[in-house]
């Protein structure tokens, strides 16, 4: 039977992590005055219908604990578990679908409630584990009827790749297609963006702290790229176009010039 | 047709312009077309030639005889033709025109001569001319009056009392040009506000019978019009008679500098590079320099220098950044020179509105957060701001596990915001920002002095990394703010609440929400916000729009939402980094998720104090008032719904900005039913004015504040030097003359020598008999000889 390949260094990186966070945390006096549960930046995990909707149900809360050891970002628990018709679905501004199969198609009101929430400021993160599999299709299908619109490849200077680390492409635990796609309110600000590398499975961790999945083709140095874009989606989450503006470009164009 | 072949008088000379004149035209009668009498005659031609050919062996005597015979029956032919007769006329002479134009603008009442005023002289002169012409009885002539306008007599059109120049000379008390003193018949007589010397030119053109002999203009030459030479050219060219110019003054012993005119904009943006051209007209100061002021509002704003040449005029330019929004004054100065014949002339005064192109936000947020999202957003979506962000993405103690190539991470440039770029920013926002984790506390002072200094705005956004939190208490900031803060860190309460709106908060322009409001409190229908800054008290200057349901400050309401007005800026401060629940939940909620936007396009109009957002109004009917008219103003005061607010007491300070304007004065006027009153403000010394109101309007204070500026005189007022150059060029292309004072000319009118006919009658002169003998003899004789030599 061919298992998951044991985790590279798993060990060694936890307890330096652990030790980093302790330290960050002793010297970070700012995160001992919480101001509020609401301002905390944390992510909605929607429930699709499919039922692999959460099937990497640690891959959040690594995301958020990396995102809050990295940047200034004031992060929050993990993931809320959403469904189109909970109460809470406005709390959220950033909404999170993944999986890999397909699901049936929303109903109407529940299609109306996710564009209310993203016309009102909200963004949709779409994580595909597949480059085709029944959930793109669906995923498409979807974002067809809620946005009017198709999913539509962003370029590779896109502020989605440079909105706190600068980056090529998508990165997750695989690379067969590492396109970022976008739709709504013009491509420059997009309030949905979808990738079709499975980056939630590149940050899927055990309850021992080891990585459960291995990156293909390019592995630990992958799976850091893969946490660097997931990162990168938090901070656009946040700061929507904010590096685009005018006085970012000269150096950003620099450091990508070296 | 009558094919004039040649015209000539067959009894010239001169007589009286009455007296019947005879005059005979020999013509050819012929109905015949010019092409058939060619065509003819080039037959004949023909014909003389051919015999000639035949007969070329003949004896010389013959071949003569023949030939001249032949020619003199062709030459007869041509007669019979042509049909020659005799017009007799019965004519007169006509008179033709002309018109001496008299300058009777304002600067005419400069003096010419140490006792006579130009116009005096112009008279004078003019009477000269039209006396000789009268001797002459080729001519006619004709006495116009010029100014703004073209006229036949003295009266000016609106002036009432009646006006006659022939009193001048007789009896009236000359002007003395020893003194500022003018008669008051001159006064009456050069009053006109221009000169329009291009009016008198069409007015010759077009007025009275007859042919135009010459236009003799007497004036100083000071036209106000603004044409160019070309056109001046092609006037005189139309006019097809002799432009002649009578100068009433010498323009090389006139000194003056003045200022022509100003080239700017009535409008103009704040903080950008302004540029106003100022053209500077010079008589006798060529080779020195103008020293060129500036002023805005009676303080000086910039300075520029320029040296005056041979040229009549010189451009000088001024750049400077206009710093506060709202319509200002400004004045341009050239020093007066001992020697200048006119004082009045050196100063111009103008108003410009100072608008914004977009309202420019400076943007520095501590961390990404919701709130952060929620108000870059909706800051982005105005259309009327101009949006710099920087964002603290990384603290000190974040492990970015990567090298700084890898991030997309600028340098925060805070020397640059807060020293150099400051002042090019409308708002800073603040927003749970830690300065000290910046060393940034040099810098508050700055902030401070933007908006007690420069009239700038401030929004402090609350959060774990503002207010107390971040130790804004004691620092320059907090001497802005509507609060006083704590001075350490652990003032905060996460507790959610709703806010309530205050009494303040009710008639605020920030908390006005339109179509968004339900009820007396709306802010108790939207999503609860979470978690606040607390603040030791509320400064008396400090006014809160919205307060915390339960907890206190100093016996008062924990405010919320609280805004200060503060030297010549405003503050607005928000205790909460909680606001954007106002819009995406409060959509969840079934809410159209406006409110927070609302609050803040209306706090950042409200801080740069939007006019729009005054419910007390000044409006001048005009900028620029001529002294002989009273400034009129329209005041208005609205509800907080804009509606018209009646019968409410407004009190006035009218303050000259000009020393020489005399003392500020103060008095209370009511608005009417509409709520509005017009102000007729008379009596005022030349100079520019700022005219502030207040009232209190539904228990708020309303502000309001008006300038415009009170003028000496008109243009020609301004500019009394004689000039020459529109002469020349009339002279030039007219064929005319440009003659001065010490000269006594002798103008050469053209006469046209024009007549009319009262009787006229035809006598063909070819129809008798002996041209038809002469033809039958000639022919005969021809005949004869041509048979008697064997010929055919």
């Amino acid at each position: 039977m061919q298992g998951f390949p044991p985790p590279q260094g798993t060990r060694r990186r936890f307890t330096q992590a652990g030790l980093a966070a302790l330290v960050a945390a002793l010297l970070d006096s700012r995160r001992a005055h919480a101001f509020g549960t609401t301002s905390k930046v944390t992510f909605g995990l929607l429930r699709t219908g499919a039922a692999d909707f959460n099937s990497r149900p640690e891959a959040l809360r690594r995301a958020l604990w990396e995102t809050g050891h990295r940047t200034s970002i004031d992060v929050g628990q993990g993931p809320k578990i959403l469904s189109l018709q909970s109460r809470d679905l406005f709390q959220y501004p950033l909404l999170v679908m993944a999986g890999r199969e397909s699901f049936s198609p929303w109903s109407e009101k529940e299609r109306q409630t996710l564009r209310r929430h993203l016309q009102a400021g909200g963004l949709l993160y779409i994580d595909a584990q597949e480059a085709r599999c029944g959930f793109v299709d669906s995923a498409a299908r979807e974002v067809r009827s809620i946005m009017n619109a198709e999913l539509m490849p962003l370029d590779a200077d896109h502020v989605m790749f440079k909105s706190f680390y600068l980056l090529d492409h998508a990165y997750g635990r695989v690379l067969d297609d590492t396109t970022l796609y976008g739709a709504g309110d013009g491509l420059e600000v997009p309030n949905i963006i979808m990738s079709r590398c499975d980056v939630l499975g590149a940050l899927e961790r055990n309850k021992l702290g080891a990585w459960v999945h291995e990156c293909v083709p390019g592995g630990s140095t992958q799976r850091e790229r893969a946490i660097r874009f997931m990162v990168n989606i938090l901070m656009y989450a946040t700061c929507t176009d904010y590096k685009a503006d005018q006085v970012h470009i000269p150096f950003i164009m620099k450091k990508r010039r070296r | 047709m009558n094919f004039h072949l040649f015209l000539m008088d067959i009894i010239p000379g001169v007589t009286e312009p009455s007296a019947m004149e005879q005059v005979r035209q020999a013509v050819f009668l012929t109905a015949l077309p010019a092409p058939v009498l060619v065509i003819a005659g080039l037959v004949l031609v023909v014909a003389l030639l051919r015999s000639y050919q035949v007969m070329k062996g003949s004896p010389p005597r013959r071949l003569l005889g023949l030939m001249s015979l032949r020619g003199i029956l062709g030459i007869l032919l041509m007669i019979l033709l042509l049909e020659p007769g005799l017009i007799e006329q019965d004519t007169t002479r006509e008179a033709d025109r002309v018109v001496v134009a008299v300058d009777s603008s304002s600067s005419m009442k400069e003096g010419a001569s140490s006792t006579m005023r130009r116009y005096e002289w112009a008279r004078e002169v003019g009477e000269n001319v039209l006396g000789r012409v009268s001797k002459d009885s080729r001519f006619v002539g004709e006495r116009i009056y010029f100014d703004e306008d073209t006229r036949a007599g003295p009266q000016r059109a609106g002036q009432r009392k009646p006006v006659d120049d022939g009193k001048l000379g007789r009896g009236e008390k000359p002007s003395s040009n020893q003194s500022d003193e003018v008669s008051p018949l001159v006064d009456q007589l050069a009053g006109g506000s221009e000169t329009n010397i291009a009016s008198a030119i069409s007015y010759a053109k077009r007025a009275g019978d007859g042919h135009l002999a010459g236009l003799v203009v007497i004036t100083d030459g000071n036209d106000t019009g603004s044409r160019e030479a070309a056109e001046w050219k092609a006037r005189a060219t139309e006019l097809n008679a002799p432009i002649f110019t009578v100068l009433t003054a010498d323009p090389v012993e006139f000194k003056d500098i003045s200022i022509e005119s100003t080239s700017v904009d009535d409008f103009a943006f704040v903080r950008n590079p302004t540029k106003i051209q100022v053209t500077l007209r010079h008589h006798g100061f060529s080779g020195s320099e103008a020293k060129l002021t500036l002023l805005e509002d009676g303080k000086t704003v910039a300075v520029t220098s320029v040296g005056l040449t041979d040229e009549l005029s010189t451009v000088a330019e001024f750049t400077f950044e206009p710093k506060e929004v709202g319509k200002h004054i400004y004045t341009v100065r050239v020093p007066v020179h001992p020697d200048e014949r006119i004082e009045d002339n050196n100063r111009v005064d103008f108003a410009i509105n100072i608008i914004r192109d977009r309202i420019r936000v400076l943007q520095v947020a501590g961390k990404p957060s919701w709130d952060e999202r929620f108000v870059r957003r909706l800051l982005k979506q105005n259309p009327s701001v101009d949006l710099i962000s920087f964002f603290i993405l990384r603290s000190r103690s974040d492990n970015i596990n990567a090298g700084p190539g890898e991030l997309s991470l600028i340098p925060f440039p805070t020397r640059e915001l807060f020293t150099e770029e400051l002042h090019t920013f409308d708002i800073v926002i603040l927003q749970d920002f830690n300065y000290r984790a910046y060393q940034m506390g040099t810098y508050l002072k700055n902030i401070r002095d933007f908006v007690t200094e420069h009239g700038g705005g401030l929004i402090l956004i609350g959060g774990e990394l503002s207010f107390s939190e971040a130790a804004y208490a004691n620092t320059p900031v907090a001497d802005v703010l509507p609060v006083r803060l704590f001075s350490g860190p652990g003032h905060i309460d996460e507790a959610p609440f709703r806010p309530a709106l205050t009494a303040a908060g009710r008639t605020h322009p920030i908390t006005q929400l339109g179509t968004l409001a339900r009820g007396d409190n709306p802010f108790a229908s939207l999503p609860k916000l979470q978690g606040v800054n607390l603040v030791e008290s509320i400064l008396p200057e400090g006014q809160v729009l919205l307060s915390h349901p339960s907890l206190r400050a100093s016996g008062s309401a924990q405010p919320v939402l609280a805004v200060r007005e503060v030297g010549k800026g405003r503050t607005m401060s928000v205790f909460t980094d909680s606001t954007w629940r106002w819009s995406l939940p409060h959509v969840g909620e079934g809410g159209r998720g406006d409110v927070h936007r609302k609050i803040f396009a209306n706090g950042l109009r409200w801080l740069i104090r939007d006019p729009e957002l005054s419910r007390l109004q000044l409006t001048a009917a005009e900028n620029v008032v001529v002294s002989a008219k009273p400034a009129n103003i329209l005041v208005q005061t609205f509800d907080p719904k804009y509606r018209a607010l009646p019968n409410k007491t407004v009190k006035f300070t009218l303050v000259p900005l000009d020393a020489a304007a005399g003392k500020a004065r103060q008095w209370e006027d009511v608005t009417g039913s509409d709520g509005r009153t017009r102000l007729y403000l008379d009596d005022l010394l030349p100079g520019a004015y700022r005219l502030r109101a207040v009232a209190t309007l539904n228990g708020v204070t309303a502000r309001a504040t008006e300038a415009f500026v009170i003028s000496k005189g008109s243009l020609e007022s301004k500019h009394l030097e004689p000039s020459r150059e529109i002469a020349d060029i009339l002279a030039t292309a007219s064929g005319g003359q440009v003659v001065s004072l010490s000269e006594d000319p002798e103008f050469e009118f053209v006469h046209h020598d024009r007549r009319r006919v009262h009787h006229q009658t035809t006598r063909p002169l070819w129809d008798t008999w002996w041209v038809a003998l002469l033809l039958g003899l000639v022919a005969g004789l021809e005949w004869w000889w041509r048979r008697r030599s064997g010929l055919a």
